[in-house]
């Protein structure tokens, strides 16, 4: 940041062109090819659940597509359930429900709690109080008991697993940025606007947003993994995704209580949420270490 | 020392109180009758009246929560509104059970995340670091649930294996029957905690190795393994130490999963019978201890700091 503000002060403007750009992306790829293994993982799985209806062989309801709990063949190269379902296909769809749940939460509760923190962090005293003992309270209260709860309140259905997962991020959301807003608000910059009579409004969202936008980013790719992770687990719960949808958590569960057991039936799903959230642990990483050294180690 | 517990209890009885207040709110207002839920839907507007009546879903709210509380703190937790079991005899059945796997895991999470963590900052680079590091991201992309899973079907499809489950083994009466019970969740449980900590006490070490002390230390001419075992390690491990503490939380949330996958009857299992048939009076009760679980960690890791650290003064 302090690279920045001097590069703001000199008027320099530092980065501009697409050609240096791609030189830095690139350098950038050289020094974290784990980073660059992350994204390309996540960037397959977009377009596998983008593209879901034109990649699966089948539909994720078609029963009888070869014998029930199949093996590994040519046919089904994941096998099936027990109705003959093709699990290649489910696992395909399942990317789709899966990252666009956690895109959808993610998003939401990064941006609802980056507002709370930024307000909460720039404008200080009660309000500030206030926000840091409900944080506080939240924080007695394990997030997946707190998830089950709601959602068995309000029923389980694909917009309130969003709403849930979405308002489990929001208190680590808000706990980060507020960290960050708290050393931010204490530059000449911030200084410097207020001087010249910015509101604080323009202040906290002007100058002091984009600042915080590099950690923002890293703390969404970290989540999404997360909120994979929670979604299979409320679907495995019974309490997530309802059918027809598929989901890898609610496969594995029915791999789990149906007999005779048929080990691809529960492979699958769950290789497919480890390479998930392991491409979004590996992208966060990378972006972190790239973007905000001030997180290294934070998880 | 004492002023600052005798403080934070109190400061954690004003989260437990508002806690409770949340939780009970939250069960009321959401949508769903419990008496509903409770009669059938075949039943009569009478009986779903008779029904809430027997539940005290009638009395103003102020009451009820009055009713809660009161048995709450005389230790009288009530019968659960579904089967009619007295509260704090299940409690009493269930939470051993849930303690012995907490305790198995967060030992597994310190012992194996802290060596794997030094021994990664130590030999630095070389290809057992790699070797850690890999497995630790792994650990932390793999999810609990599909592990527990593969756990019980695997071995039971190969070998027709499967650990005892349903009742439990008491440790004293069997002490193997116990361990083949309780240390596979344990083991699934502590592995996605345990890469968090190795991740953290790695970085925290390496940081620590940095610092002018330890090159002093160094200087003297101190053995490495004293430099590290008695100078760098003891500074090194509070951020490793306040994460444990906070997985505690993590882990109450992870072993309602866990317990219902290996069937052990715990504190996890009964909290989500108790959601799904929307069971307020436990639910509301083992939300309340889980708090109070996770408030008595955070006080236990205030301390424990001021041990690490001697710098840290309460007052």
């Amino acid at each position: 940041m302090a690279v920045r503000q001097a590069d703001l002060v000199l008027g320099i403007e530092v980065g501009a062109g697409r050609r240096s750009l791609l030189r830095r992306l690139v350098r950038l790829a050289r020094r974290y090819p784990l980073g660059v293994l992350g994204g390309v993982i996540v960037l397959s799985l977009v377009v596998v659940g983008a593209f879901a209806p034109l990649i699966a062989p089948h539909d994720v309801n078609d029963i009888g597509v070869a014998p029930p709990l199949s093996g590994i063949s040519r046919q089904t190269p994941f096998g099936t359930d027990n109705l003959g379902r093709d699990m290649l296909s489910r696992v395909i769809w399942g990317a789709r429900v899966s990252l666009a749940v956690g895109f959808i939460a993610v998003i939401g509760g990064t941006v609802v709690g980056a507002v709370i923190g930024l307000v909460s962090g720039y404008m200080g005293g009660p309000v500030d109080s206030a926000v840091q003992r409900l944080l506080d309270s939240l924080q007695a209260f394990p997030a997946l008991v707190l998830l089950l709860i709601i959602i068995r309140l309000l029923g389980p259905s694909l917009e309130n697993v969003v709403l849930v997962i979405g308002l489990g991020i929001i208190p680590g959301v808000i706990r980060i940025v507020r960290g960050a807003v708290l050393s931010e608000k204490n530059n000449a910059y911030v200084e410097a606007a207020r001087a010249v009579g910015a509101t604080p409004l323009r202040i906290m969202f002007v100058h002091i947003a984009p600042n915080i936008a590099a950690l923002a980013i890293v703390i969404m790719t970290t989540l999404l993994g997360t909120a994979v992770l929670a979604e299979a687990a409320l679907s495995f719960l019974g309490l997530g995704v309802p059918p027809p949808n598929p989901s890898w958590g609610a496969d594995i569960n029915a791999a789990r209580t149906n007999l005779p057991v048929h080990i691809p039936w529960a492979l699958f799903p769950g290789l497919a949420i480890s390479l998930t959230v392991l491409g979004f642990n590996l992208l966060g990483d990378a972006l972190r270490d790239a973007l905000d050294p001030r997180l290294r180690g934070a998880r | 020392m004492q002023a600052f517990i005798a403080r934070r209890l109190l400061a954690g009885v004003v989260i437990l109180f508002f806690l409770s207040i949340a939780v009970f709110l939250m069960l009321r207002v959401a949508p769903g009758d419990p008496a509903l839920l409770r009669v059938g839907p075949q039943a009569s507007a009478q009986q779903i009246e008779a029904e809430r009546e027997r539940l005290g879903l009638n009395d103003p709210l102020p009451v009820q929560y009055w009713r809660w509380m009161r048995g709450v703190l005389t230790g009288d937790l009530g019968i659960s509104d579904f089967n009619g079991e007295s509260v704090a005899r299940s409690i009493r059945n269930r939470l051993p059970n849930t303690l012995e796997l907490l305790l198995m895991t967060v030992v597994l999470t310190a012992v194996l995340g802290i060596t794997a963590g030094v021994v990664s900052a130590v030999w630095r680079d070389s290809p057992l670091d790699y070797a850690v590091r890999v497995v630790a991201v792994l650990g932390l992309s793999v999810p609990a649930l599909w592990l527990a899973t593969l756990a019980l079907l695997v071995p039971l499809q190969l070998w027709g294996y499967a650990p005892p489950i349903g009742r439990v083994v008491h440790f004293f009466d069997d002490p193997w029957g116990n361990l083949r019970q309780f240390l596979p969740p344990a083991l699934v449980l502590a592995l996605g905690p345990a890469a968090a900590i190795m991740r953290l006490t790695r970085s925290s070490l390496l940081e620590v190795l940095r610092q002018d002390y330890i090159r002093t230390a160094r200087a003297k001419g101190l053995l490495e393994r004293v430099v590290i075992s008695r100078h760098a390690l003891r500074n090194a491990m509070i951020p490793p130490v306040t994460v444990l503490a906070l997985q505690v939380s993590a882990l109450l949330g992870g072993s309602v999963i866990i317990e219902q996958i290996f069937t052990l009857p715990g504190m996890g299992q009964y909290f989500f019978q108790a959601i799904f048939v929307k069971d307020y009076t436990v639910v509301q009760t083992l939300t309340l201890y889980t708090g109070v679980v996770v408030v008595l960690t955070i006080l236990a890791l205030d301390i424990v700091y001021a041990w690490l650290d001697p710098r840290i003064r309460y007052r």
